[in-house]
Order: structure tokens, then C-alpha cells, then sequence
């Protein structure tokens, strides 16, 4: 009776563990890890549902103040990231953008300063100048090859961008006003001009002027009986702020004995910006074209300049 | 009767409201600038030292009826000649007329009835300063023309005939010291700082100064100039500014003047100096015309890589 007890025992115990382990071998819910654990089926193992840096409380996992997070895991570049409790937290803000000039010309450079708090490597620039954008700096220095308002904005890698705006001015609406000769039969042109942002202070960094050039090399010497020679081509600037200026056209020198002689001269009125050589031709070509002629009716030699409908004739000393 | 005293008193009262307001317009015409413009000239102070920039203002006030536009001539100052006489009227230095020919920007000189127009003009464009210490009067010789004089050339839109050149003698005393480098050398740094705008200075009032600081440095004659004005050279966007910005630096016949304008043509390309390069090169090769071997020796390979360009003078 004894071993007959024995034996049903453990034929129980042994269709117990024949069923427990068809159970486990079968496609079945997964076993139940605990509280913030899940089943990995690929490893075969409950494992850790939270961030690293994230304890176990309540059944949810929350953040471990005395744990730092993983930048590399967890956040981004650690420069533009903190994850001090232990969520990442943008550590970077731009604060304000200025610039070394709110008003310039065409093609010169103006420079833009973000203030941050944080590092300058998570700034990006952009603003449609040249160059177009900058990356990870706190400055930047661009120019703008046409007029108008122009906005320039830095970019954090996280958190909100801030912008600036300039103006680019150019001068614009060239035009003669007038002329006169006066009594040394110099023959003069008044010209004006406006800013195309209607305040001529804001040429400051502009230059305009003349660029004349003369049928010949350098120096051109004006044919006889002319003795003079002049620089060519004869390149003069100034500063626009005035919106007024005024050209000049001498008769030269002259010696005797005269003789028939003509050239012509081609004129152009340009401005710039910074770039050395960078022009936009406000008005021209224009010719200037200078004579000495025999007049048969009056048995004298003339001095003539010629220009835009406007001329001077001046009988020339016996 | 009523009536016809009536008529009268109309009649009486349309005569002198004509009788007068012809009379107004025959005044005007029949004045003469001389008669509404007053002009003066003063400076902010009456003592320099030798070489240092006399800015003298030139004041004109309209006391006339109708606004002035006052032709100064070439660039605004081939108006302009000068001439300082000493204690005995004897003259020591003449400045004669300046010449430009060409295109120049400046501002013009508008007057407005009861109104004050100023024009800054730098003595020594003229006249230089590097006299002995002494009591010296400055004789300013203006020939002007008014715009409202201009005649218009029959059939022309926009053709004038000059008016009649105006002449005016202003004069001005002045006290030339020996000098003092540390207060020479302050003033040229208070025209310096002018390139930076003030708290609260408008842009036109900034620009202008330092228009006028710029011509004092580009004027100034010592030695002690010679930096402020190579730094001219790279900043100063008028051309005829810095032709005389580069005859004050050969004036100084100094070592640093050949050595600066060395660099400024092989290590600033982008110094916006296209327009004055030749003029540069040139004021090298006049330098060494001084025959100062401390220069000729600095040069020498200067003179070597850039052959002296042949200059024309300016007509247009």
C-alpha cells in the first residue's frame, strides 16, 4: 500500500511537469514581467521599460533626479541639449540679433551678433545675402547685391529663432536738372539724385561718380593745337549723401597756330558699393564731343563742346 | 454822391495796393546781393599751432525777400582764394583759385529769407599754417553767382546763362603758436574719433562732421598727421579728397608716409583705392624724389615691381 502510494505520487508529480512544460513551449501570452519591465520574444527576457536614467514608481517610470540622462541616447548634440533631469532640455536660446550697420549700401558687408545663452556651435544663419547662410556660429557677416529690407535670422538647433532686419540702399533717379556755360566758356551740368529708401543719409557707404573715356591710351593727350593730356579713363567718385552734383567741361589748353581738330569722349555717371569693381551705370554713355573749326563766314577759329543738346561755341583768341 | 465817393475810395485803395506791390517788385529786382546778403567769417577759436587745420565758416545771412541758391563754384569751392598777411599787411602765403573740372557731388548752398546759410571750408587747402608764431590775418576772397540770376537760353528747357560773379572780401585774425606735439597730437585724435557716431547725433548732423574732421586731417601738416591720413586713404570715398590726402602725405616726406602707401597698394585690395591707384603709385616715386635714403632704400623693390604711371591732368 505504501509503494503503491509512492508510485501514484510521483506519476502525478510527473504529469504535472509534463503539462507545465507543454504550456511553456506553446505560443502563449507572454509572462508578466512586473511593474516597468516588458518581454523582449527576441531575447527572450523581460527587460527594463524606462530610460536609463528613470526609476520604477507607482507602476510608471519616472525621472531619477539624482540620474543624468545620455546625451548620445537620449538627446542630441550635448552643446545644444541638457538632460541634467533627465529630459531633454534645450540649452540653447538666442536672445537678440544686432547688427554693426541698420543701413547700407549695395554690396557691402554687414555683420550680425546673436546673443546667446549657450554655446554659439548651435546657431544657424540665414538670409538670402552673400553668402546665403552660415552654421554654427554666433556671427555673421553678409551683403546683399540689390536694395531693400532684408531679414536675417538665427536658428538654434532647438528653441525659437530670432531675426533682424536692414536696409540696403541704392541711389536711384539720376537726372540732369540743368546746364550753363559760364564766362570762361566752361560748359557745366547739374545732375540730382534720390536714395531709393527716400533718406540720401543712407548713401553714406555708396559711391558714385564719372568714368570718362577718352579714344585713345593712357595718358590720351587731346589732339593738336590742343596741349593738354589727360588721365585714361579720367574715374572720379564721391559720396552720394548729397543728391546734388555737378560736371564741368574745360575747353583745355590751346596753342597756336590752330588747326582743325575733333575727338569725342564717352561719359558715363555709375555708382558702387563696397565691391571694388562692381558698377551700376546710373546714366550714359553720353558723348562729349570737343572741335576747332575755320569759320568761312566769320574768318575766325572756334572752340566747340558738345553734349546731351547742350554746347558751347567760343571764338577762339587771335 | 454817396456812391461815387465810394467808387473812389475803391479806386484810391486798388492804386496803392498796385502803387506798392510794383513798388516790392522793383525793389527786389533793383537789390543787389551785396545789399541782402551779409556775409562773415569766423573760426571756433583764435589760436593754432603751426601746421594745425584752420576750419574757417563762412556765414551768409539772406535779409532779402526770395530763398538763394548760391553757386560756390567748382566742387562748391573753386569760389575760394585766400591769402594770410602778417602784422605789417605784407602777404606771406597766397592761395589762388581751386580748379576742378569734372563731375563733383557736394552740397548746395541754399539761403532762405531771414535765414543763415554756413559753409565749412579747411584754410589750409589754400594757405598753409607752418608759419612762425605770430599775429596773422586771413583775407577770404569769395566770386559767387546766385542761381536767381541765371538768364534761361531762349528755346532751351534746362539751358542757363550764368549770372554775374559776385565778389566779397571777408577777413579774420589768427594767432599761429610754435608747437606742442602733445596737444597737437590731441586734436588730431578728437578729428579722428569723429569717424564714430555720437549718442543721440542724428546721421546727417554725424556725416557731416566727420566730412569736415576728414578734410582737417587731410589737411593737417606735420608728420604726426601722416597715420590719420593713410587711414584717410582707405575709408574717404571722395576722389579729388584723397588726391590732396596723397599731397599732404609726399609734403610730409616722411619714411612712414612711403611705407604706408607701399602697403595700401600690395596688402589692401579691397581698399576701394581703384580710383586714386595710379596717383599712389606716383606719390611713392615722389617721395623718393626727396632723395631721403631711409625712403629710397624702403622702396626699392617697390619701384622695381611697378613702374611709375604717366599722369594726365584733369579736364573731363
Amino acid at each position: 500500500m505504501k509503494i503503491k502510494s509512492i508510485i501514484s505520487f510521483l506519476m502525478a508529480y510527473w504529469l504535472l511537469l509534463l503539462l507545465s512544460s507543454t504550456v511553456l513551449a506553446s505560443p502563449c501570452p507572454p509572462p508578466d514581467c512586473g511593474d516597468c519591465y516588458t518581454w523582449d520574444p527576441n531575447i527572450e527576457e523581460c527587460v527594463w521599460d524606462c530610460v536609463d536614467c528613470q526609476v520604477c514608481e507607482d507602476c510608471n517610470c519616472v525621472k531619477d533626479p539624482n540620474v543624468e540622462c545620455d546625451h548620445d541616447t537620449d538627446c542630441g548634440d550635448p552643446n545644444c541639449w541638457d538632460c541634467l533631469s533627465c529630459e531633454c532640455e534645450c540649452d540653447i536660446t538666442v536672445n537678440s540679433v544686432s547688427s554693426n550697420k541698420d543701413v547700407t549700401c549695395v554690396d557691402c558687408n554687414v555683420t550680425f551678433t546673436a546673443n546667446v545663452s549657450g554655446s554659439c556651435s548651435c546657431v544657424d544663419w540665414s538670409g538670402g545675402g552673400d553668402p546665403c547662410t552660415a552654421s554654427d556660429t554666433c556671427t555673421f557677416t553678409t551683403h546683399w547685391d540689390s536694395p531693400g529690407t532684408k531679414t536675417v535670422t538665427a536658428t538654434p538647433d532647438c528653441g525659437s529663432s530670432k531675426q533682424k532686419q536692414v536696409t540696403i540702399a541704392e541711389p536711384n533717379n539720376f537726372h540732369q536738372i540743368d546746364y550753363w556755360v559760364e564766362d570762361d566758356n566752361v560748359l557745366c551740368f547739374s545732375y540730382g539724385w534720390d536714395s531709393s529708401t527716400g533718406d540720401l543719409n543712407d548713401l553714406s557707404d555708396c559711391r558714385l561718380g564719372e568714368k570718362v573715356d577718352y579714344p585713345g591710351g593712357n595718358p590720351y593727350c587731346w589732339p593738336s593745337p590742343w596741349s593738354n593730356c589727360e588721365t585714361n579713363p579720367y574715374i572720379t567718385e564721391g559720396v552720394p549723401t548729397t543728391g546734388y552734383g555737378e560736371d564741368r567741361h574745360d575747353p583745355g589748353e590751346f596753342v597756336k597756330p590752330y588747326e582743325a581738330a575733333a575727338f569725342t569722349a564717352s561719359q558715363i555717371f555709375r555708382y558702387r558699393g563696397c565691391a571694388a569693381d562692381s558698377y551700376t551705370t546710373l546714366m550714359g554713355p553720353l558723348s562729349i564731343d570737343r572741335g576747332v573749326f575755320w569759320s568761312i563766314l566769320l574768318e575766325c577759329w572756334f572752340y566747340s563742346c558738345t553734349k546731351s543738346g547742350a554746347f558751347v561755341l567760343w571764338s577762339l583768341p587771335p | 454822391m454817396i456812391l461815387k465817393s465810394k467808387w473812389f475810395g475803391y479806386l484810391l485803395m486798388i492804386n496803392i495796393i498796385l502803387s506798392s506791390s510794383i513798388g516790392m517788385i522793383t525793389d527786389v529786382r533793383a537789390q543787389r546781393p551785396e545789399e541782402y546778403l551779409d556775409w562773415s567769417i569766423e573760426t571756433c577759436k583764435n589760436t593754432f599751432y603751426l601746421g594745425e587745420p584752420v576750419l574757417l565758416t563762412l556765414n551768409v545771412r539772406n535779409t532779402g525777400k526770395q530763398k538763394e541758391d548760391i553757386n560756390f563754384g567748382a566742387g562748391g569751392i573753386g569760389a575760394f582764394s585766400m591769402e594770410i598777411r602778417d602784422r605789417s599787411n605784407k602777404i606771406v602765403v597766397k592761395g589762388n583759385k581751386i580748379q576742378r573740372f569734372g563731375f563733383s557731388s557736394f552740397r548746395r548752398t541754399n539761403v532762405s529769407p531771414g535765414k543763415i546759410a554756413q559753409k565749412s571750408i579747411v584754410l589750409n587747402q589754400w594757405c598753409s599754417t607752418l608759419l612762425p608764431p605770430g599775429k596773422y590775418r586771413v583775407i577770404c576772397r569769395v566770386e559767387y553767382r546766385l542761381r536767381s540770376e541765371a538768364t534761361r537760353i531762349p528755346g532751351t528747357e534746362k539751358g542757363f546763362k550764368a549770372g554775374p560773379l559776385h565778389a566779397i572780401e571777408l577777413d579774420l585774425d589768427i594767432q599761429i603758436f610754435e608747437m606742442d606735439t602733445s596737444k597737437f597730437k590731441k586734436i588730431l585724435e578728437d578729428l579722428a574719433s569723429r569717424e564714430v557716431r555720437k549718442d543721440r547725433q542724428s546721421k546727417g548732423e554725424w556725416l557731416r562732421e566727420r566730412q569736415i574732421a576728414r578734410e582737417m586731417l587731410a589737411f593737417a601738416e606735420l608728420p604726426l598727421a601722416v597715420p590719420y591720413q593713410l587711414h584717410l586713404l582707405e575709408v574717404e570715398h571722395y576722389t579729388w579728397l584723397k588726391w590732396d590726402v596723397i599731397n599732404s602725405l609726399v609734403r610730409s616726406e616722411t619714411l612712414e608716409a612711403a611705407e604706408g602707401l607701399v602697403q595700401i597698394i600690395e596688402d589692401c585690395p579691397e581698399c576701394g583705392i581703384e580710383d586714386v591707384r595710379r596717383e599712389i603709385i606716383d606719390a611713392v616715386y615722389r617721395l623718393r624724389e626727396t632723395g631721403k635714403s631711409d625712403i629710397i632704400k624702403a622702396t626699392g623693390e617697390f619701384v622695381l615691381k611697378y613702374k611709375r604711371p604717366v599722369l594726365g591732368k584733369p579736364i573731363d
